[in-house]
């Protein structure tokens, strides 16, 4: 492919000028490497001239700088929209970063953030979430926690010396 | 030749007048630096003191900040911001025109479908914060009746209104809770209110809910808490 592309670029200049293009790299390779994984394994990109449709399942962290329709899976591992990212989907993953654009709910179940500059069309289920000051979200952000039980009927005896079992509150917590 | 050098002499001698001071200019009109400042908020006080004992409550913020959203997570609700005041831009512009273009009853009919389409019921509490004082009535009344019907009965609602009701133009402010009682405040824009509301005018137009409690802030501000 790369060989066919550089005959391209040898072949002589034609008679009638080309308009300007801007040359879009398929492969957004080095842009994805300031994304920094955390993990030893490789990371899956779709670049930012790539377009999908469908459903994608990711057994290692995923990038997405281009357009995807449909889901995104990636379980046990990191889904990161980039700048350039314009993703029509749900999106089930363990870390999501959202530096583009989403339409549709998201699932961390570790965390979500979205970054400066994101645009969240949709709904927010995880378990640590955070946004930035410029990023945007049109759309609930709950807790992925399991649902606190009822109260039982009858009160646990409370011993003379600790209180009853009550959540610590540390100084930054804001329910203090 | 004398002559000559006296016509020159003369150029260089000092004017019989006082020494030509350079004339005053003002200093170019700088626009006023963006207001930013942390307060207390007796009424948002108010307001989570409402919400205490539950959790999980589902929250309308029409502010969305993103710190306030995080800080509702934290307490184990559930926050849902609303672009509002964008909304209100696109449908309404942003310039001097905005208020007359809010007697338009198809734009009106639009930015309520669009901007509150939510459920019946569906809230537990709203964060006005200061958006209905960018309201004409004819935009407030259908935005008030929308947000009843989103909101269950007895829920908590804390809405701002500016208290100066000599000033021409007001901060749209971007509310971010950064405590149970702590706001912080950073201006985003300036816009003529569409009309003064005082306490009686509050107490008027959110007639239909159960009651309306009002705060007197330091900084002009009069923060109302109130019961759908």
């Amino acid at each position: 492919m790369w060989k066919r592309r550089d005959r391209e670029e040898e072949q002589p200049a034609r008679s009638t000028p080309d308009p300007v293009k801007e040359n879009t790299p398929l492969s957004t390779t080095p842009a994805v490497r300031s994304y920094e994984p955390d993990s030893p394994r490789g990371v899956a990109t779709i670049g930012k001239a790539v377009y999908i449709k469908g459903q994608i399942i990711a057994r290692e962290d995923l990038v997405v700088d281009g357009s995807v329709d449909g889901t995104i899976e990636a379980q046990e591992h990191r889904v990161t929209i980039g700048p350039n990212g314009k993703v029509a989907a749900t999106i089930k993953a363990r870390h999501i970063i959202i530096q583009g654009q989403i339409t549709g709910n998201v699932e961390g179940t570790e965390k979500v953030e979205i970054r400066n500059g994101a645009k969240l069309l949709g709904d927010v289920k995880t378990v640590k979430f955070v946004c930035e000051e410029e990023g945007t979200i049109n759309g609930s952000v709950s807790s992925l926690r399991p649902e606190s039980k009822p109260a039982p009927a009858v009160e646990p005896k409370a011993s003379p010396v600790t209180p009853p079992a009550q959540q610590t509150l540390t100084p930054n917590d804001p329910k203090k | 030749m004398s002559a000559v050098l006296d016509k020159l002499r003369n150029l260089f001698q000092p004017d019989d007048d006082p020494p030509h001071l350079p004339s005053y200019r003002p200093p170019p009109l700088q626009p006023t630096a963006p207001i930013e400042l942390t307060r207390p908020s007796n009424g948002l006080d108010q307001f989570f003191l409402a919400l205490d004992g539950q959790d999980r409550l589902k929250i309308l913020d029409l502010c969305g900040a993103p710190a306030t959203t995080e800080f509702l997570f934290q307490l184990d609700h559930v926050p849902r911001p609303d672009p509002f005041y964008r909304a209100l831009e696109l449908a309404f512009g942003n310039g001097p025109g905005y208020l007359d273009r809010q007697l338009e009853p198809d734009r009106v009919e639009i930015f309520v479908e669009h901007t509150l389409g939510h459920k019946e019921g569906e809230f537990d509490a709203v964060l006005l914060w200061d958006s209905l004082q960018y309201l004409r009535p004819e935009l407030l009344e259908p935005v008030l009746e929308q947000i009843f019907d989103i909101t269950r009965p007895g829920a908590p609602l804390l809405a701002v209104f500016h208290a100066d009701e000599r000033i021409e133009e007001v901060p749209v402010f971007s509310y971010h809770v950064q405590g149970r009682n702590t706001l912080f405040l950073s201006e985003k824009d300036r816009r003529r209110p569409a009309q003064h509301f005082n306490n009686r005018m509050i107490e008027k137009i959110f007639k239909n809910f159960a009651s309306t409690k009002f705060f007197l802030a330091r900084d002009h501000l009069r923060e109302v808490l109130i019961r759908r």
